[in-house]
């Protein structure tokens, strides 16, 4: 009798081998005998998505089946996941990462392209811990998508179809259309239907400059620009950085002033220009991580 | 299911213990859900089946604590595997002090648990410590060599070896219907 079943369960099932296996089975972690109530419970509700899956699936007429899965089974394409008031849900894609859906929150599968995954969050909120490389996952909101570069993070969609992002770990891009913010860890970004995506700011901010923020983004920019300058700190200075690329004439000339005292040594008049060697530089000085790896991704500047 | 290819599953494994030692806990977690059949396996291949559960929490949450202490994320599976190990003598010492163990006897056996379950168990410690192991987790936690190689650190070969002399010898205790 070959080896290869003990190996990796291929080839010719080994009669002894898979009866250990059978007996065994009880002992396994994932079925402890010390919890039967919870077990049956367990088995009750895995029936229950079973019935669902077969039902959606059929329902779905031959879609093809998607890379995710929620216990085990694989999601279809195009499928919604709608928590309702259930408890969270996981969903699980192998060499990607784990979203887990909280109650009241309503997600989509995208099809996708081979090495990338695509959803699509139409209401509540989702976690996402992603290990894939940058730029694979996206996850599309009524108002921007985010663009995952490498970490872990919570969205959330409003009923008003606005969208918080905030990033646990690592690197998130918000995106709508040329409209861009790159949030990292620590910080949180808003989104608005038909404007995208706002200033980011960290959570330790003032409570004034989150105002001023908030009000900047309402308006489009119309209002709050000089309380922002005027409320911002030097670790303020990532919202300062995307202001500076999004405005123009004497606004920018005002937010690029505050910027050389709070960040000293960036190069002022290549800001104004707008050049992008010195939008660069300027976040370098920042200190959270160069941006070697935005030019190797897409570069907007 | 999709099976995951080492791989791909150990490159998974590394990030997700790089962002555990940022202090990531949702990383700590799915390392968690995904080393969980390897640290009980390891377990029961030297503490009774009621003691391994009540052990893996202690496993996990030292692995928690000294994790900003691993220097290369990459050899986190055969880290914790040293951890569960450790833990599990430490059980044995500490039980030696209380009372005298007559060799791996199940003291709290359940009656929820088949004695052919129980009998195979049994077999399986008797064995050398590279052999009981190895079978433990192939066995009992269901996962393939090539899993058990990813997980542990060990190379597939001597996983495979392990197996197939351990597999010999457990034929051999068991007799009967698994030869």
């Amino acid at each position: 009798m070959s080896d290869q079943y003990l190996w990796d369960r291929t080839g010719e099932p080994d009669p002894g081998v898979s009866r250990l296996e059978a007996v065994l089975a009880e002992c396994r972690y994932s079925a402890p005998a010390k919890r039967p109530q919870y077990r049956v419970l367990k088995l009750l509700a895995v029936a229950a998505c079973l019935t669902l899956f077969a039902a959606a699936a059929v329902w779905l007429n031959r879609k093809p089946l998607s890379d995710w899965q929620i216990a085990g089974r694989r999601i279809v394409v195009g499928q919604t996941i709608d928590t309702g008031g259930a408890a969270s849900t996981k969903l699980e894609a192998p060499f990607f990462g784990e979203v887990s859906l909280d109650r009241d929150s309503r997600l989509q599968v995208l099809a996708s392209s081979a090495g990338n995954q695509r959803l699509a969050l139409q209401r509540g909120t989702m976690h996402a811990l992603i290990w894939a490389p940058p730029a694979r996952f996206l996850v599309e909101t009524p108002s921007a998508k985010t663009i995952d570069l490498g970490c872990s993070y919570t969205l959330t969609v409003l009923p008003d179809d606005s969208g918080i992002l905030s990033v646990q770990t690592g690197w998130v891009a918000f995106q709508n259309g040329a409209m861009e913010s790159f949030i990292p860890a620590g910080a949180v970004c808003h989104t608005r239907p038909r404007v995208g995506p706002g200033l980011p700011y960290f959570e330790t901010a003032s409570q004034d400059l989150r105002d001023a923020i908030s009000r900047y983004d309402s308006t489009s920019g119309r209002e709050g620009l000089n309380e922002i300058v005027s409320s911002v700190h030097k670790q303020d200075a990532l919202t300062l950085w995307h202001l500076a690329v999004r405005t123009s004439g004497a606004d920018r000339e005002s937010v690029v002033r505050r910027f050389a005292t709070l960040v000293p040594g960036i190069d002022s008049a290549g800001l104004m220009a707008g050049n992008s060697a010195a939008i660069d530089q300027a976040w370098n000085m920042l200190g959270l991580g160069g941006a070697d790896w935005w030019r190797m991704w897409k570069h907007n500047w | 299911m999709i099976a995951l290819t080492p791989f791909h599953s150990q490159a998974a494994d590394t990030a997700l213990a790089r962002r555990a030692q940022e202090g990531n806990r949702a990383a700590f977690g799915a390392l968690y859900e995904r080393f969980k059949p390897m640290v009980h396996g390891i377990l029961l291949a030297h503490v009774p089946y009621a003691d391994a559960e009540d052990l893996m929490q202690n496993v996990f949450m030292l692995a928690m604590q000294r994790l900003p202490s691993l220097r290369d994320a990459e050899a986190f599976g055969g880290w914790l595997a040293a951890i569960t190990r450790n833990l599990a003598y430490d059980y044995h010492r500490g039980r030696k002090n209380l009372v005298e163990l007559d060799g791996l006897a199940e003291p709290h056996s359940s009656a929820s648990r088949s004695y052919e379950a129980e009998t195979a168990l049994a077999a399986i410690r008797s064995l050398p410590e590279a052999y009981r192991e190895t079978l433990m987790l192939r066995l009992v936690e269901g996962m393939t060599g090539p899993e058990i190689a990813a997980r542990t650190g060990l190379t597939p070969d001597s996983v495979r070896v392990n197996l197939c002399r351990g597999m010999k010898l457990l034929r051999t205790q068991l007799g009967g219907d698994h030869e």
